[in-house]
């Protein structure tokens, strides 16, 4: 009888270790073998998207907004975009997104343009520090981003717009007559230079008797602007502010904020002349936070990642049926 | 005499205690039937060991039958005994937090633990099973530095990076998750892990990376990881090489809806319609409501020229897709094919 009560007690501890294994080690991964149709019919049929010629699938552009240091987030987007096989027939940029578009354009990898923002310093691409500061304040002598143009030749080499893999548009602001300046001739770092010249920081670029600052005043996220140049389908990213979170107790930053929020009107409405907009979580991070990199590309995969179903599913419905099974 | 005195004063004192340790034990979700089961036991024990014994086994026996809140019960009495030794304490609060566990209450998992810890401080299993109750929280913050914690007390614990890569495969950051995963040595690799370190890799578009992983433990018994690497292999294209595993799978009598289904739409991307159709029609016979089986036959059916069956399939699809996308995609066919058929 003894015996037995042990042996009772002890098949009811291994029952209870096992039980509990079993829901502690409780898996977070689905098994490979459970089918997902809905998945699967995406796949299908996007398969047969990649296989269509260029002239025959309908025309992707990715728009890249500007943001700073929350653009880095485009990279993410990028590795998405590689990754899934999603063609991208034109590229519009805006400040940090003509830069990475700059890159991605040239055909510089994923891998490549990631290292470099990861490496990335102001004193790489401007005469940035304390005394040119100081000097900008006492003498109004304005920074200089020249080194900005270096630094995307010397990674792409000196090539034209006619050069590119992928064509570029990057969107530059005239200071004098507010206009729209459209960049798709001559030398590419130079035009993303100018796209990415902060009004009141660097020196605005002289050109064509004009003189460029940063697209972002005029049109931070352009998504008009790949409609110009009749693209079917229009991804856009989105590496905005959240300005909710922004510090407005000083006279400058009240100023900033002002600009941001009518910045965000224009922005609303571009955005909804998108068919997708990827939205990384980066709008609490600085605008010059470049320290935080290897997460803000991060959330720029993740965001991408979440909206991958639906650009697929939005080519595949601009996709002739004709094409995707003849 | 006065050895007699002694001994009578013992045996009091124990009797005290006996009954003091009955009047601690405040078990009224018993019937009174069973309370007084328990209480007879605790009588005829004679030491505190045995009476915690009996306790235990009470609470062992409530959890063998899935009554878990009895069993909380059981040890939370047990708590209250003063005399309990401070391990003991620790393994109870532990006890607690598993069954809590069990029941997917994680804050009062996560609070017994906490208790434990209190009292055992360097206990690096304890924090794991927090990190692990903070991750399936999808406290993410709380479960990295939960585990980094562990992580300093011993840093060469294969269980703490496995749960740190976790953390970051949970929240999709795979660069950082597969440099967690990739410092637990291989022999310490379970299939979870594989997997996700697979997972990845393919998300990371390093689908060599991926498929060099699965080689490293895919044995023929490993039906899934066979399957993943055949899966790696068609996103590569490389569709002999998928084509081969799958029918590995399949000689060797893995019989699944998606392996099928899979086997046959390689077929259609090669291009071998007969042989497509065939493996299609055995998938149909498996789930005759697929909405994607009945549209890729439209399809075979269309190429092969048989316009009636193809228009026959692409209804049935539309009549069975659940989605507006699959819905609006066999429309589409369905128009297609009637302008050929006119």
């Amino acid at each position: 009888m003894g015996l037995t009560l042990i042996l009772i007690r002890k098949i009811t501890t291994l029952s209870f270790i096992c039980l509990l294994s079993f829901f502690l080690v409780y898996s977070s991964y689905a098994s490979v073998f459970d089918f997902d149709e809905d998945d699967f019919f995406l796949e299908a049929l996007w398969h047969r998207v990649k296989l269509i010629s260029k002239e025959k699938r309908p025309k992707v552009a990715l728009v890249l907004g500007g943001g700073g240091a929350r653009g880095i987030s485009h990279i993410g987007v990028l590795r998405v975009i590689e990754k899934e096989h999603i063609p991208i027939d034109l590229v519009v940029g805006t400040s940090v997104g003509s830069i990475i578009g700059a890159f991605y354009c040239a055909g510089l990898s994923v891998d490549k343009i990631d290292e470099l923002a990861k490496n990335f310093s102001f004193k790489r691409v401007s005469n940035f520090n304390s005394l040119s500061l100081i000097n900008m304040f006492l003498n109004q002598k304005l920074l200089s981003n020249q080194k900005l143009e270096s630094f995307i030749n010397d990674n792409i080499g000196q090539i034209c717009f006619n050069e590119l893999k992928i064509p570029l548009v990057c969107i530059a602001t005239d200071l004098n007559t507010g206009e729209r300046i459209l960049l798709r001739d001559g030398n590419v770092a130079f035009a993303a230079k100018a796209s990415a010249t902060v009004p009141g920081v660097f020196k605005p670029v002289e050109y064509k008797q004009r003189y460029l600052i940063d697209g972002g005043l005029f049109e931070n996220i352009p998504v008009n602007v790949a409609k110009i140049f009749d693209a079917d389908v229009i991804i856009a990213v989105s590496a905005a502010a959240d300005i909710t979170k922004n510090n407005v107790d000083n006279v400058f930053f009240t100023l900033v904020q002002a600009i941001y929020i009518q910045g965000q009107v224009l922005d609303q409405y571009n955005l909804e002349m998108a068919d997708i907009v990827i939205r990384p979580d980066v709008g609490s991070l600085s605008i010059i936070d470049f320290s935080k990199s290897y997460n803000t590309i991060n959330k720029g995969f993740i965001a991408a990642q979440n909206s991958v179903k639906n650009i697929k599913m939005v080519i595949i419905n601009k996709t002739p049926e004709k094409y995707l099974i003849e | 005499m006065s050895k007699s005195l002694i001994i009578i004063i013992l045996l009091f004192m124990f009797s005290v205690s006996t009954s003091k340790a009955c009047n601690d034990i405040a078990l009224s979700f018993l019937g009174k039937k069973e309370m007084d089961e328990v209480y007879v036991k605790v009588n005829m024990s004679k030491t505190k060991k045995e009476k915690i014994t009996v306790l235990e086994n009470l609470a062992e026996e409530y959890m063998s039958f899935n009554k878990f809140d009895y069993a909380i019960s059981v040890y939370n009495e047990i708590l209250k005994l003063k005399w309990i030794s401070k391990k003991q304490r620790f393994k109870y609060y532990v006890k607690l937090g598993d069954i809590y566990a069990i029941k997917r209450n994680y804050v009062f998992s996560i609070e017994n633990y906490k208790k434990a810890l209190s009292l055992y401080k360097k206990d690096i299993y304890v924090r794991i099973k927090i990190g692990d109750m903070f991750l399936k929280s999808r406290l993410y913050d709380l479960a990295e530095n939960a585990f980094i914690e562990a992580l300093k007390i011993d840093k060469n614990s294969n269980a703490v990076k496995k749960g740190l890569g976790d953390v970051f495969y949970e929240q999709d950051f795979y660069s950082k998750a597969v440099n967690y995963y990739n410092k637990i040595e291989y022999k310490d690799y379970d299939k979870e892990t594989i997997i996700k370190v697979a997972t990845c890799y393919q998300n990371l578009n390093k689908i060599d990376e991926a498929i060099n992983i699965l080689k490293i433990f895919a044995k023929p018994e490993e039906t899934e990881l066979i399957f993943f690497m055949g899966l790696l292999y068609m996103d590569k294209s490389e569709y002999n090489k998928a084509k081969a595993l799958f029918l590995s799978l399949i000689e060797n009598g893995v019989k699944n809806f998606k392996l099928c289904i899979y086997l046959a739409y390689i077929y259609d991307l090669q291009g071998e319609n007969e042989q497509a159709k065939k493996m299609f029609d055995e998938v149909f016979k498996m789930n005759p409501s697929c909405a994607v089986v009945n549209y890729i036959l439209a399809e075979i059916n269309y190429k092969m020229g048989n316009l009636n069956e193809s228009k026959k399939y692409a209804k049935k699809a539309y009549s069975k897709a659940n989605t507006i996308f699959m819905k609006a995609q066999t429309q589409k066919l369905i128009k297609f094919l009637n302008e050929r058929a006119s």
